[in-house]
């Protein structure tokens, strides 16, 4: 497996600049013979499928929602970040880009990092013109806020709903090429498999979620914006759709997949109310800029939070991280949640659920202020709940929220199949082991936007010319596969509904690699899941027929790819013997209960190869950092 | 509709303030209906702006309605949260209008209905009320035709500004409760003239 | 909690549909509406018939996916909030519920309660955007825009385009989402530029999608789960006026 980055020569801080312009073209009359599917509508999709039409080339878009403006980014609350120094502050570009490799625990590339802290401004200047309306200051200059993991406010909000406005301002974009002719959008079209001739992504099959038939698209290169696979955990806060199946069936293709064990647990969740739930709720993580976050210092405290008095109140944040408080990173923030409640101090009738407090920064503050800042956040859990945030503490727990590991790339987002390539939070690119928050948006955006228009270029540049009938023969055999193992799935006719396995397999996940895992854990979890998916062939249901609308039948193809999936997350977990960022080994940590990395082993990314028969094989692309220095990461 | 509309509401208060001299006696009324008939250069063209109008007014309700009709959807079972019972039946109200105008216009205007009236001068209204509300069923019908023109107007008054683009936050309470009261003021009004005929207040 | 279910169901675009009973037992008061609908789900799975179709993604009330017309309201009883954010609490123990699917010429059934929206994505195709290719961009803070005006425009901005609006209304009207639309790009400078045109295009996408008209009803902004008001309309309206009259 080639694991060249490509990452061009020269100083950090000029390499984009000179790379970009020394690129090779493709002329505007040649554009348009070039076919570019872009699979997913999110902020990643929607941006490059948009640029990509607006550049001349001719785009076909898919998404598996009824309408692209429902791609999950648009679930986004905090904000985004860029490095614009508007508030004064001594951000900067490389200010940013060192927050966000630390951020990471030093296993992203520093290349790309420095190249998507670059790009950040131009992003803000982009949205503002499609106009995103962006939180405004008095004088009618933009706003900031603070998120974890920075000392420095630069992150752009449109109140608790920043995901929601920046994906309305891609998808009116995409919207304006739909309307031009140079986008083809298929809503209600789910990838199934990726289309390779001769080592080249040519295209892919998708089925029509409506008429339930299979189609297949050739194109000169195939774009996956796709997401993250945080729904293997069954209960995660990402939107019930979202699935791993466009990125793990290009790794049965032959796309390696890095760093699958770096997933993010978000600290701030309204905690699991019954074994019912379908889905939880992220709070956003701007809350922590006022809400303080404790439990009681008595273990199984079950006072009224009223009642407890300050004396016997635990900031832990406060306590174990003085610099940054309940700023922390998110990995940080929730292994100390889990860490308060395994000891018996968590709230609420689970005892799983730690306090994020606005008391007093409403006395600070006022009401207004608050109200202003989260309004809509406070309602939302207010509905949820049913408990008054302004009178009585919030309840949180950290949950499933973003997946850091993704479809190996190199610097020009392609994968190691030529003319694939992985942008947003389907590729594993920049966000090391753990990403800090409001920077998915940021990385979206940058690859959609600024990143892909132009490094494809330089693939439809120089690869040879589509071969019609080679790309057709070997798309009927691949569709006639997705044909045959949709049959498979409603011909098993057992007992029990996709969900119930789901269930399971989200409940092996979090006990075993989860928050916090161990060599014993993950060996446990590669035992189960077999066993479960063994049970999953045998005893399906899925009612209904292949040839309409069913949606059992969508959900049983991409459960069948998690079962697949989790298995490869347990062995990149088992074999990364260190911890970093999001991914916790017990077996690895300080004598305070700190991640260790292991830099002289483990410096590098995990990229996996699948192999037809017997294991998947690990490869290892070295990071190397010239410009920060490896060091155990402190906020305290 | 809206501009129409404003039209035909404009009628609706002059023609009220008009009847209201009833209450000033005979010679009054009277007077105001003479002066009226004295001035046919000012009464036609008013009346044939009305006609179109009340046309076109018709056509747009109309075909605001077949559209809307084909549009909707049909729910096995609905329920409103604010929509008001007067702004989701304008066009039963209106046809009630309607048909009380055409009837309106054969009672008083083209006098057909009451073989009295052929007795007394065309601009003595005075006494063709006191007559025409003498009845019962007639009396009935006018306050009840009074009820649909207030149903009507309510939605109409209200919600014209909202049309025509001329209202805003700052004072949307106000329009719109100012629309309410004017309907309900000319409903009032209106339905005090066949009453208080028919109860004897007005000789 | 126990509840009698009513609910449509439709095999495909063709088939007429009907109104379909079932008893849901045992309910939390803490289980949302969407998570009593997968119980059920789960249960004629298990029994081998096949469970309701209905659209529903995010979970948190952002993505309008979820569009159900509960009990003759759209989004059911809640106040501000979609059917995904609405919990089994705000219903009585042993209440039939009628569920039924969004209506109207312009959002036809797909199958049991999946309607088919894209006449929305066609209205914005329209116009609902400024036109500024990738890269042409002028930095963020040249243009400074008021807060009253930033703040405004998210109001109308916030629109998750779910069609509650139109759903709701006796006429089959989009007018809330078009001038939500047209509002939020009317009150910034950058979509200033654009907006004699954009109103009159988008309202003949409107028109043209089969959507009924305004008769202002105000129940859209009763049912939108994101509050958003009529003056928008009104505006839309005026809007609406100034570039007839300007052309």
């Amino acid at each position: 497996m080639n694991l060249d980055a490509h990452i061009p020569a020269g100083a950090l801080e000029t390499k984009w600049q000179r790379y970009k312009s020394t690129l090779p073209l493709v002329s505007p009359a040649n554009k348009r013979r070039f076919k570019i599917i872009v699979v997913g509508s999110g902020l990643a999709g929607s941006s490059a499928a948009a640029t990509l039409a607006e550049l001349g080339y001719a785009v076909e878009c898919f998404c598996f929602q009824d309408s692209p403006r429902r791609a999950h980014s648009i679930a986004a609350q905090g904000g985004i970040n860029a490095a614009r120094n508007y508030q004064g502050d001594g951000d900067s570009v490389f200010r940013l880009f060192y927050d966000t490799v630390k951020g990471g625990d030093f296993r992203a590339r520093e290349a790309n990092v420095y190249r998507l802290a670059e790009i950040s401004g131009a992003i803000i200047d982009q949205c503002v013109a499609q106009g995103v309306p962006f939180a405004r200051e008095y004088g009618g200059m933009l706003a900031n806020r603070s998120f974890g993991g920075a000392q420095v406010s630069r992150t752009f909000y449109a109140r608790g709903q920043t995901g929601q406005q920046l994906l309305l301002g891609a998808y009116g974009a995409l919207a304006r090429q739909i309307a031009l002719g140079k986008v083809t959008m298929h809503a209600r079209h789910e990838m199934l498999d990726l289309i390779v001739v001769a080592g080249r992504a040519r295209g892919i099959v998708v089925r029509d979620l409506v008429s339930g038939t299979l189609r297949s698209c050739c194109a000169d290169a195939v774009v996956l914006a796709t997401g993250g696979y945080a729904n293997v955990f069954f209960l995660s806060t990402n939107a019930m759709g979202c699935n791993v199946t466009a990125t793990y069936r290009a790794h049965k293709r032959g796309a390696g997949f890095a760093n699958p064990c770096f997933t993010q647990i978000h600290p701030t969740c309204i905690p699991v109310s019954g074994e019912h739930q379908a889905k939880l709720t992220l709070m956003s993580e701007s809350l922590r800029n006022d809400g303080r976050v404790w439990v009681p210092t008595k273990k199984g405290d079950r006072r009224a939070p009223h009642e407890i008095p300050e004396a016997e109140r635990d900031y832990y944040l406060e306590r174990r991280y003085p610099a940054f408080g309940n700023l922390s990173p998110r990995d940080i923030a929730s292994r100390a949640a889990l860490q308060v409640c395994n000891d018996g101090y968590g709230v609420g009738r689970s005892g799983m659920g730690v306090y994020l407090d606005f008391a007093e920064a409403m006395q600070r503050l006022g009401q207004d202020v608050i109200e202003q800042r989260y309004g809509n956040l406070f309602s939302m859990y207010e509905e949820i709940t049913g408990e008054d945030p302004y009178r009585t503490p919030m309840r949180i727990f950290p949950a499933a929220h973003y997946t850091m590991g993704g479809l190996w790339v190199d610097y020009n987002l392609m994968s190691n199949l030529d003319g694939l390539f992985v942008i947003g939070e389907a590729n594993f690119s920049d966000h090391g082991a753990n990403r800090l928050g409001a920077s998915a948006l940021m990385q979206g955006l940058a690859d959609g936007y600024f990143v892909l228009p132009y490094t494809i270029g330089q693939y439809l540049a120089a690869a040879p010319v589509l071969d019609k009938s080679a790309a057709e023969k070997t798309a009927a055999q691949t569709q006639q596969e997705c044909q045959q193992s949709i049959a498979a799935l409603l011909n098993i006719k057992g007992k029990r509904s996709v969900d119930y396995f789901h269930r399971r397999l989200g409940k092996i996940m979090w006990d075993n690699c989860g928050m916090a895992r161990s060599a014993a854990s993950l060996q446990q979890a590669l035992q189960a899941i077999p066993q479960l998916q063994e049970e999953f062939q045998r005893d399906l249901r899925v009612p209904g027929g292949g040839a309409s609308l069913n949606q059992s039948l969508e959900k049983a193809g991409r459960v069948a790819d998690f079962l697949d999936f989790a298995q490869l997350m347990c062995r990149d977990a088992l074999a990364r013997e260190e911890s970093c960022g999001g991914h916790f080994r017990t077996e690895y940590q300080t004598a305070e209960g700190e991640a260790q990395r292991n830099d002289a082993e483990f410096t590098h990314v995990s990229v996996w190869q699948h192999r037809a028969a017997g294991e998947p094989q690990l490869h290892r692309e070295p990071l190397q950092f010239s410009h920060v220095a490896l060091a155990q990461r402190s906020y305290k | 509709m809206a501009i129409t509309g404003v039209a035909l509401g404009g009628f609706v208060c002059v023609h009220l303030a008009g009847n209201l001299l009833l209450y000033l006696g005979p010679e009054v009324l009277n007077a105001y209906a003479q002066s009226l008939h004295d001035a046919p250069y000012l009464l036609w063209p008013l009346r044939a702006i009305l006609l179109t109008c009340l046309v076109v007014h018709l056509t747009c309700g109309i075909t605001l309605h077949l559209r809307n009709r084909k549009a909707a959807g049909r729910y096995v079972k609905r329920d409103y949260r604010t929509a008001s019972l007067s702004s989701r039946n304008m066009l039963l109200t209106g046809s009630v209008m309607l048909l009380f105008v055409l009837y309106h216009l054969a009672h008083f205007t083209l006098r057909i209905t009451d073989a009295r009236f052929a007795q007394i001068g065309h601009t003595d209204v005075y006494q063709m009320l006191v007559l025409g509300f003498q009845s019962p069923a007639v009396t009935f019908f006018y306050v009840l035709a009074m009820v649909f023109l207030g149903l009507h107007l309510q939605h109409g008054l209200s919600s014209l500004l909202q049309t025509l683009g001329l209202n805003g936050p700052r004072y949307n309470r106000w329009l719109s409760s100012g629309g309410y009261t004017l309907a309900w003021l000319i409903m009032l009004g209106n339905m005090s003239l066949p009453l208080s005929v028919y109860l004897g207040v007005v000789k | 909690m126990n509840f009698k279910l009513h609910v449509w169901r439709q095999r495909d675009a063709q088939d007429k549909g009907r109104m379909v009973k079932y008893a849901v037992r045992e309910i939390g008061a803490e289980v949302s509406f969407l998570e009593m609908l997968d119980l059920l789900n789960e249960e004629l799975t298990e029994a081998g018939e096949e469970p309701i179709a209905f659209d529903h993604d995010c979970r948190e009330g952002i993505c309008g996916a979820c569009s159900l017309v509960i009990d003759g309201v759209a989004h059911g009883p809640g106040r501000g909030v979609t059917t995904c954010q609405l919990m089994m609490r705000n219903f009585r123990d042993g209440a039939d519920i009628f569920v039924e699917p969004w209506r109207g010429r312009a959002f036809p059934i797909v199958k049991d309660l999946v309607v088919d929206r894209s006449a929305f994505d066609r209205i914005i195709e329209a116009g609902g955007y400024v036109s500024c290719n990738t890269g042409s961009a002028p930095d963020a803070n040249v243009t400074p825009i008021a807060k009253q005006d930033a703040d405004l425009a998210m109001d109308a901005a916030q629109c998750i385009g779910c069609g509650a609006c139109a759903a709701a209304c006796k006429n089959s009207s989009a007018m809330l989402f078009v001038a939500a639309k047209v509002g939020h790009l009317h009150l910034l400078p950058q979509g200033r530029v654009e907006n004699q045109t954009r109103v009159g295009n988008m309202v003949k996408a409107m028109d043209a999608q089969g959507f009924g008209a305004c008769t202002n009803q105000q129940e859209c902004e009763a049912v939108c789960p994101k509050e958003i008001s009529v003056n928008f309309i009104a505006q839309l309206n005026r809007n609406y006026v100034r570039a007839l009259l300007d052309v």
